[in-house]
């Protein structure tokens, strides 16, 4: 890994250093390191572009002074990260902007930190009094507060959202979320690493697989590993299916959004059928069970006729498609509806087709290649809208390239081993494995401790920065509209909580 | 519109026979572990505790089991396609014994239900959304999922109850008018599953005491299960 260490007074330079050259923040980790050191570690990695590679930044804040400068000044896309070290672990970001509560639950005690090595795991601190959350205060003439959640009038995970209105124009909303926090990371602490994986799986039913590849890529750059290429290109195949299931999800969803069923009904028959295809492969829906560190579970159950199911799901998804982009009166509602602009997109350090929907060129497929990709033609559609056609068309698009690589995928299969031994990997060695989910970068930053054990386990999902976003997208707009732009961004709830 | 029509006149009928739950479920469907394949002395190596100690291949509790085949051989062959019941105590799966023939649920009667997410990964409530779609259509049932927990007749609890959702859990229950019953689907709500004893959540809908609760475990349980389950909490509701 490319880490430096440097000095908590000199964090803010070094970091806008980077930022000069380009840098854009990948993930953040804090960590509870007095067991070998003075206090606790801080690591801040950065993505350098296409070809440039990683830089890790790293510091140490002593136990004695349990605070930090915030880089938000320089990086905002870390506003969340540190309010989240700042919950968890203890850790006050000195300048930030917004140093409210985001993770800790309403009736957690005051000075409890979860993440701290001298808090036992399994422990369950009794309830407090419920702090109410300290929303924004809006005013003005006219102004009225509409609460939705946590619990919502459908199949829809736990959030709250406060929206301020005038009339049906929404002037600000904000969302509370982490209600599905379940403590993730502080369960995989004192794990060995293969069986954390059924953990590292649950994370999230939608981007199982993707957490499950950026996790073990973490565990084989520790070790040094090379996964077999039959593997690689396994778990690309897997990855590629999980993307177009939830594609095509999407799709489906932004049509019911709008209250067209044509599309809404064959987005769920076609995703059901890729489902289905994931079963027969694997044994699993979501893919469940396959990836383990140093490859695979096993071979797949029923590759023949794989390519050929491909094929006419391809087709009928092209029949059903050209319906969708016919149809004017559709796209119409979609147009100009929940505009997320390219500067804030980038300010905010958003992913995945998101970010492509408002013209930032960025996919780690392509810019950082892993599994099978380097070898792969993988395109990269790119947007300018940065509204719900953008995003419903980035997907349209990015459907039609996964297509082609699984093809290219299922064409030209290696043959041999998919599964190497992991070794004894050296321990308190930071690391992170990454992956693009079909959101956006999946980022698992990783300690271990001796025995193959975690140590520390910090997960950055796409939904972690995007969440963020999605009130910018939805000021200005209607307040019917909010499903639809929510639909378009479709994020993961149990992926951002943990 | 002409080419709608045609779209859906050439995808046809795609939803089963009155009767099927769904569509075929293939062989190597991860439906519930057989316990006879399980790897004498495995018990250590399960993540939730759902094995008996001792060198034993028992299965102690379906109702912690997450289907992860971390117990089996290397290949992880050992799991039925068949899905397992919904039980009418927790203690049911701690001592069910797969049957020689399963009793299927009947058609007749509605039932509407209420979904809450009290912190599953969401592969849960995707099986359950994905009963709304043709490949089941949980409506042909008379099943739905209604806006409002004053119109509901069953909770639908998914995920290990977290700290932040045990308040959202009390209060959509006292909104429902009785009669009414929970259905805790996915091994999470049963019992925890792989997030049992965290800090932020509690162990499942096992130490809750608001009101009868039928037992799903699965990881996620399947459509089929999930609509299974569904009737058979009809069938309850209507002898109440
Ligand atoms: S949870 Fe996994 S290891 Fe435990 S009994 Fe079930 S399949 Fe076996
Ligand atoms: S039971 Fe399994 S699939 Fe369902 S929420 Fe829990 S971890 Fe996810």
């Amino acid at each position: 890994m490319n880490l430096i260490r440097v000095a908590k007074a000199e964090m803010l330079g070094v970091v806008r250093g980077i930022k000069e050259r380009g840098g854009v923040l990948f993930t953040v980790c804090g960590s509870d390191e007095r067991l070998w050191d003075h206090g606790f570690g801080l690591y801040y990695v950065f993505s350098l572009g296409k070809g440039g590679g990683f830089q890790t930044v790293a510091t140490m804040v002593d136990a004695a002074d349990a605070v930090f400068p915030s880089v938000t000044s320089v990086f905002e896309a870390a506003h969340w990260d540190e309010r989240e070290i700042q919950d968890l672990l203890g850790l006050v970001p000195l300048g930030h902007l917004d140093p409210r509560p985001l993770v800790r639950p309403d009736d957690w005690p005051e000075g409890l930190f979860p993440l701290r090595k001298d808090f036992p795991a399994g422990e369950r601190p009794p309830l407090v009094t419920s702090r109410e959350y300290p929303f924004t205060p809006v005013g003005g003439e006219g102004v009225f507060q509409v609460p939705v959640g946590p619990v919502h009038a459908g199949i829809i995970e736990s959030g709250h959202f406060r929206f301020h209105a005038v009339g049906e124009r929404i002037i600000s909303l904000e969302a509370r979320l982490f209600y599905n926090h379940r403590g993730v990371e502080k369960l995989a602490e004192g794990r060995e690493v293969e069986e954390a994986m059924f953990l590292v799986e649950r994370i999230c039913g939608s981007c199982s697989c993707s957490h499950a590849v950026a996790y073990a890529q973490a565990l084989e750059e520790l070790g040094s590993l090379q996964v077999p290429p039959r593997a690689a290109a396994l778990r690309s195949t897997y990855l590629e299916l999980e993307r177009l299931y939830n594609h095509l999800n999407d799709v489906g969803a932004i049509c019911a959004g709008t209250g067209f069923s044509f599309g809404a009904v064959h987005g769920s028959r076609l995703k059901e059928e890729v489902l289905a295809l994931n079963e027969r492969l694997t044994g699993h829906r979501y893919l469940f069970g396959t990836i383990v560190p140093g490859g695979l579970s096993r071979e797949p159950f029923g590759l023949e006729g794989l390519a050929g199911d491909l094929a006419a799901l391809r087709e009928d998804w092209g029949e059903t498609v050209a319906v969708l982009l016919d149809n004017e009166s559709f796209r119409e509602r979609l147009r100009d509806t929940g505009r997320l602009s390219r500067e804030a997109a980038r300010r905010l350090g958003v992913v995945g087709p998101a970010a492509r929907a408002s013209g930032v060129d960025r996919d780690l497929r392509r810019d950082h290649p892993y599994a099978a990709y380097g070898r792969l033609e993988v395109t990269v559609p790119v947007q300018q809208g940065g509204d719900v056609e953008a995003r419903f068309l980035i997907r349209v698009k990015e459907i039609a390239a996964t297509f082609a690589l699984l093809e290219e995928l299922l064409t030209d299969l290696p043959a041999g081993g998919i599964r190497v031994p992991l070794g004894e990997l050296p321990p308190y060695t930071p690391t992170f494995g990454y992956t693009e989910s079909p959101r956006g970068a999946n980022v698992h930053f990783l300690l271990t401790a001796p025995g193959n054990r975690i140590y520390r386990h910090r997960v950055r999902s796409a939904s972690f920065p995007n969440w963020a976003a999605v009130p910018f997208a939805v000021e200005g707009n209607m307040l019917p509209d909010f499903p639809l732009i929510n639909k378009s961004f479709e994020l993961c709830y149990a992926c951002l909580d943990r | 519109m002409l080419t709608i029509l045609k779209k859906r006149w050439k995808t046809g009928v795609i939803t089963p026979p009155n009767g099927e739950l769904g569509p075929k479920v293939p062989a190597v469907a991860r439906g519930r572990l057989v316990s006879s394949r399980v790897t004498p002395g495995a018990a250590a190596a399960c993540p939730t505790g759902a094995l008996s100690r001792c060198g034993s291949r028992a299965i102690k509790d379906y109702g912690r089991c997450i289907l992860c085949g971390n117990c089996l051989p290397p290949g992880r062959d050992g799991f039925s396609p068949e899905w397992l019941p919904a039980f009418a105590q927790r203690e049911d799966c701690r001592t069910w014994t797969p049957p020689a023939a399963a009793a299927r649920g009947k058609a007749g009667g509605s039932l509407q239900i209420r979904m809450l997410d009290a912190g599953s990964c969401n592969a849960c409530e995707q099986e359950l959304g994905a009963l709304a779609s043709p490949a089941y259509d949980f409506q042909r049932f008379g099943l739905d999922v209604v806006a409002s927990p004053r119109h509901a007749d069953v909770l639908l609890v998914s995920g290990p109850v977290t700290r932040m959702m045990r308040q959202a859990l009390e209060r959509t229950w006292e909104a429902m008018p009785a009669p009414k019953m929970v259905l805790a689907a996915g091994t999470c709500a049963v019992s925890g599953g792989i997030f049992r004893s965290s800090y932020a959540t509690l162990d499942g809908l096992e130490g809750w005491e608001g009101g009868p609760v039928i037992w799903l475990p699965g990881c996620p349980p399947r459509p089929q299960a999930i609509l299974e389950a569904l009737l058979a909490c009809r069938e309850k509701l209507r002898g109440s």
